[in-house]
């Protein structure tokens, strides 16, 4: 932030009075008017005044004054503003007044430089007087220091030939080690190449638009001409400068022995890069050039299809007659259709119900996936019952069973009551079961649920193994058909 | 079928450029093709640069935009003399760009609602002079006339907020150009470049520069005015 605040208002003070020197022309652009000069203008007879003088010193005839102001004002705009000879004397004299005020004093500028802080008072002069002829009782003037410079001011070479400037003053500054300010240079050619640029874009906009007669492409033409060459100039003017940084930083950099010499090469490198980079867009400028002739010329070879008006009053031609004939509403319609979209038919195919859906809405609660818990209390009491009913059930297999070893659970389902065989815990005992299968009591499980029922087989084991088919005792229930075999402890030892 | 791909394409967007257009620009059977498709939906293509445009033809078309998709823009409870309106504030917004027969460019770099709003009040104000028989002259035949349009816009008054800037719901003058504003972004004929600064997009500065503006266009679009002033006249020489 501080870096730009300090070169922002870098030669503040030089700026402004480049501005204060204008001044006195704006004054006479804004002067007061009475009725008789009301169509005077003031300003370019001011500015015509200062030309005046200035060409008179370039071709070193110094004794002008009033008269001759006056004659030269009254042969280039008398025919066009009627106004007298001595009206004219008049208006010389006014001007001269402003630019040199007769009680003598100098234009001042009061302002308050922001660089240096302190309050500058800029005093300048215009006109100077150049000589007096007592005898004739004639003064001559001739354009002061301020008087050039505001001349020199409103010559238009700035604007085209801004980047060979920036070039040249490049050159200077580096061939006298101002390092700092070619830096500067640098970025303000940055900028002129980005208006640049901006200029061309909006150049193709027109080409694409007005192309619509052999006379404007020509007009067109001639203006993509003149910014190709004036690119393909630059350019080589670029290379040269490159170049020129090149060897002062390979110069800078055989003695590098201070660190003020080390500093400034260290100024030198990015000065050569940033060279480098705003040749590097300016290079892309000359290619969006030829870019820009080759549609320039397709946009010529589509004029030949059509003639374009020169001039359309779209203002006059279609909105006045529409409302002031006037016609119907209808036909502006008509009109404004031309800038909206074709009708687009809007249809339902079959296939979109292959399309992606959405099938559930966001706002819905999301779904809970954890399985519900269940506190340890109601665990505890689902397997004390659990153990009850399997020993319950186990009783009375065993009752059934007696004395045989094995028994198919379809015999079985017959022959127990049917308050077990409906009940969903028989089913779970013989899953239980099969999974343990060969079961046997074991002492030190006092958690498990079938602790009650294995119990009641004395030690002996109990196999269960599936076979063929499904049965189904109770309605509700249906399990594989299993056999059921009691084998003794020491069997199966 | 490349020129039915351009087309499609062209349909859809209203505007191609690139790649997809190369056989339109190469292949002079592609070109006509595709021309005599634009035709047929009483369309035109132009070509600026590199990009192509299919413009509507002025005139009526069951193929161009229609009445009540333009209704539904403008809301539930538009009529058409809503949409009319609509249109008559659309031609205002483009002639204040283009006013000048000096030059051919835009003549502006933008204009404000509030400006607009002006111009359109003084154009519905020279329709008003015209007194109320002339503006019914064409009631018989359509549907629609500018009495209605008048008192549309009448009946959106503007008194009540004069300091304000509204683009809500209110029926006002000013929201009631918002909703074109809104309308004519969709149709990108206008862009956005500062609060309340409205502009003209290269579509619609090529739609005016390159059919307006072109001769053979450009006597269609007279005939097409013209043929309301002929009626008028046939009426009145009834007796030939």
């Amino acid at each position: 932030m501080e870096r730009v605040m300090d070169d922002a208002i870098k030669g503040y003070g030089e700026r402004v009075k480049r501005l204060a020197i204008m001044d006195p022309l704006f004054r006479l652009k804004y002067r007061k008017r009475n009725e008789e000069d009301e169509n005077v203008d003031w300003f370019s007879m001011g500015l015509l005044s200062l030309l005046f003088f200035f060409e008179c010193m370039l071709q070193r005839q110094f004794k002008k004054g009033v008269p001759e102001l006056s004659d030269f004002l009254y042969s280039i705009c008398g025919k066009r503003l009627q106004l007298s000879r001595s009206r004219f004397h008049q208006i010389a004299e006014t001007i001269v007044q402003t630019y040199r005020d007769p009680t003598g004093k100098r234009q001042e500028e009061q302002y308050w430089d922001w660089e240096t802080r302190i309050t500058e008072t800029y005093s300048f002069s215009i006109l100077k007087t150049a000589g007096f002829d007592k005898s004739e009782n004639r003064q001559y003037y001739t354009l002061d220091e301020a008087g050039i410079e505001l001349i020199f001011a409103t010559k238009e070479y700035y604007s085209e030939f801004r980047i060979s400037i920036n070039q040249l003053l490049i050159r200077k500054q580096l061939e006298k080690g101002e390092f700092v300010n070619a830096l500067t240079e640098i970025h303000e050619m940055r900028i002129a190449v980005e208006v640049i640029r901006e200029q061309m874009r909006r150049l193709g906009m027109d080409v694409v638009r007005n192309i619509v007669s052999d006379e404007t492409y020509q007009k067109f033409l001639q203006i993509v001409k003149d910014t190709h060459s004036r690119l393909v100039r630059e350019d080589e003017e670029f290379k040269e400068l490159y170049n020129f940084v090149m060897d002062t930083t390979q110069k800078q950099s055989a003695d590098l022995q201070t660190s003020k010499d080390l500093k400034a090469y260290e100024q030198l490198l990015q000065i050569s890069k940033e060279l480098g980079e705003v040749h590097h867009l300016h290079q892309l400028l000359l290619k969006e050039a030829i870019q820009l002739k080759n549609k320039a010329f397709d946009s010529a070879k589509q004029a030949l299809y059509s003639i374009g008006l020169q001039t359309f009053h779209f203002d006059h031609e279609i909105v006045s007659r529409l409302v002031s004939s006037p016609l119907p509403p209808l036909a502006a319609k008509g009109l404004a259709t031309t800038f909206t979209s074709l009708h687009r038919h809007r249809s339902w195919s079959l296939l979109t119900v292959f399309d992606k859906q959405r099938s559930s809405s966001f706002n819905q609660e999301p779904t809970n996936y954890g399985y519900p818990e269940v506190d340890d209390e109601q665990v505890e009491q689902n397997r004390q019952i659990q153990q009850k009913n399997f020993s319950l059930i186990m009783k009375q297999v065993l009752e059934i069973m007696k004395e045989s070893r094995e028994i198919e659970l379809k015999e079985l389902s017959e022959l127990l009551p049917s308050h077990i065989v409906n009940h969903r815990s028989y089913y779970d005992f013989w899953l239980v079961l099969h999974q343990r299968s060969p079961a046997r009591w074991e002492p030190d499980r006092d958690g498990d649920v079938m602790n009650g029922a294995l119990v009641q087989l004395e030690g002996d084991v109990l196999v269960v193994t599936e076979c063929i088919g499904v049965i189904q005792p109770a309605p509700r229930f249906a399990i594989q058909n299993m056999r059921v075999e009691r084998r003794l402890k020491e069997r199966e030892i | 079928m490349q020129a039915f791909e351009i087309f499609a394409a062209l349909m859809g967007n209203g505007e191609q450029s690139g790649k997809e257009i190369e056989p339109y620009l190469l292949n002079d059977d592609v070109r006509s093709l595709t021309e005599q498709f634009a035709w047929r939906v009483d369309s035109v293509i132009v070509q600026a640069g590199d990009i192509l445009y299919l413009i509507p033809k002025t005139g009526f078309s069951p193929f161009h935009l229609k009445m009540e998709e333009v209704r539904r823009e403008l809301g539930v409870n538009a009529t058409n003399a809503d949409v009319y309106m609509m249109y008559l504030c659309i031609l205002i917004f483009i002639g204040e760009f283009y006013c000048s027969y000096q030059s051919s460019n835009i003549q502006r770099d933008f204009l404000t609602v509030d400006e607009w709003l002006d111009k359109v009040g003084e154009r519905i104000e020279t329709l008003r002079e015209h007194g109320e028989e002339a503006l019914l002259r064409y009631e018989k035949d359509f549907d629609c006339n500018w009495i209605a349009i008048i008192q549309k816009w009448d009946a959106l008054n503007d008194i009540r907020e004069s300091s304000f800037r509204q683009a809500g719901r209110t029926v006002t003058r000013i929201s009631f150009l918002y909703k074109t504003c809104e309308f004519m972004k969709k149709q990108q004929i206008l862009m956005e470049i500062g609060d309340d600064e409205y502009t003209l997009t290269e579509k619609a500065q090529i739609i005016v520069q390159r059919y307006f503006m072109e001769t053979q266009y450009n006597r269609g679009i007279l005939q097409f005015m013209y043929q309301y002033d002929g009626r008028k006249e046939n009426e009145n020489a009834g007796n030939i």
